[in-house]
């Protein structure tokens, strides 16, 4: 059980943080356009 | 380090004493792991602000500082981890702290990076709405402060962590607005203290002092994106002290341990 609770938590943190890269372009680029 | 009841400014001025007893090692572990973050992400709204309305023809560009960025947060997340870790021992102990603080447990890291990331996921995506990067804020302190109560890494389990502390919002809202006037006081700090020393070296010579008048005057934009990034190393140690605290205030409140801490220090009084 612990050894899926790891592989559950390393893949959601990678999956998260891949999709905040890409917010986080999306984000700044409609920051820049505006200003 | 329980020395009074649970409110705002107990956990302020208990955090200041924490930060005085870990700022000799573990803070300086906070800002250099903190510092590579802090400058990819300076870089990287400089890069925007410079492209501007043509930022949508270099998503790839961007798409690449991006991950650098977040490679350099996960080194962030794990300096605040130590950081966290120290500030707790040094709040069980009342004393300074040794390596032991480097000895993060896994399951805590892991869950403490999953929940930040979330948190991070959470302020870009609701950047336009206003509460909701101070909501990621909110959560993010919450995540730092809760991270060692973590014993196994699982999804659900942070987040049923953070709901019992749902009882603590309003003193988290109002350190996250003190923290908030304190990013100013910051600000204003960090910058009297560049102005003062390029005040001093300009007076000794042998610089390009005309160059440095450019590169350190507000005109250049990646010079006040540092400063930005400078104020919020500043306030970080604080910050992460206050939620630690926080957490660990309410806890033993939960649990009576307050009492029993009480007790003891009132045997000691001699």
């Amino acid at each position: 059980m612990p050894v899926v609770g790891w592989i559950l938590v390393i893949a959601a943190s990678l999956l998260i943080l891949f999709c905040s890269a890409h917010v986080m372009v999306w984000t700044g680029a409609l920051l820049a356009g505006l200003s | 380090m329980i020395r009074a009841p649970l409110s705002t400014t107990a956990v302020l001025d208990e955090a200041a004493d924490l930060v005085r007893a870990t700022a000799a090692r573990w803070a300086g572990v906070l800002i250099l792991t903190a510092l590579p973050y802090a400058f990819l992400q300076a870089i990287f709204l400089d890069r925007l602000f410079e492209l501007g309305s043509k930022a949508t023809e270099y998503g790839n560009l961007l798409r690449s500082d991006a991950y650098l960025t977040l490679i350099a947060f996960l080194l962030a997340l794990w300096g605040r981890a130590v950081y966290a870790r120290a500030c707790r021992l040094a709040a069980t102990r009342g004393d300074t702290v040794g390596r032991e603080a480097l000895r993060v447990p896994g399951a805590a890291l892991a869950s403490y990076i999953y929940l930040a990331s979330f948190a991070a996921f959470l302020f870009w995506i609701s950047f336009f709405t206003f509460f909701g990067p101070i909501l990621a804020v909110m959560l993010a302190g919450m995540a730092i402060g809760t991270m060692e109560q973590n014993e196994s890494p699982s999804l659900a389990g942070p987040f049923r962590i953070l709901g019992r502390y749902g009882r603590v919002i309003r003193i988290q809202t109002a350190i996250t607005l003190v923290f908030f006037v304190a990013f100013a006081v910051a600000l204003v700090n960090v910058i009297a203290a560049f102005e003062a020393g390029f005040w001093l070296v300009s007076s000794i010579g042998g610089w390009d002092i005309p160059r440095w008048t450019v590169l350190l005057s507000t005109s250049n934009r990646r010079y006040v994106l540092m400063l930005l990034s400078g104020a919020v190393l500043a306030i970080q140690p604080f910050w992460i002290a206050a939620n630690v605290m926080l957490v660990r205030k309410a806890g033993v409140q939960e649990t009576g341990d307050d009492l029993r801490v009480w007790f003891e220090e009132l045997q000691r009084t001699p």
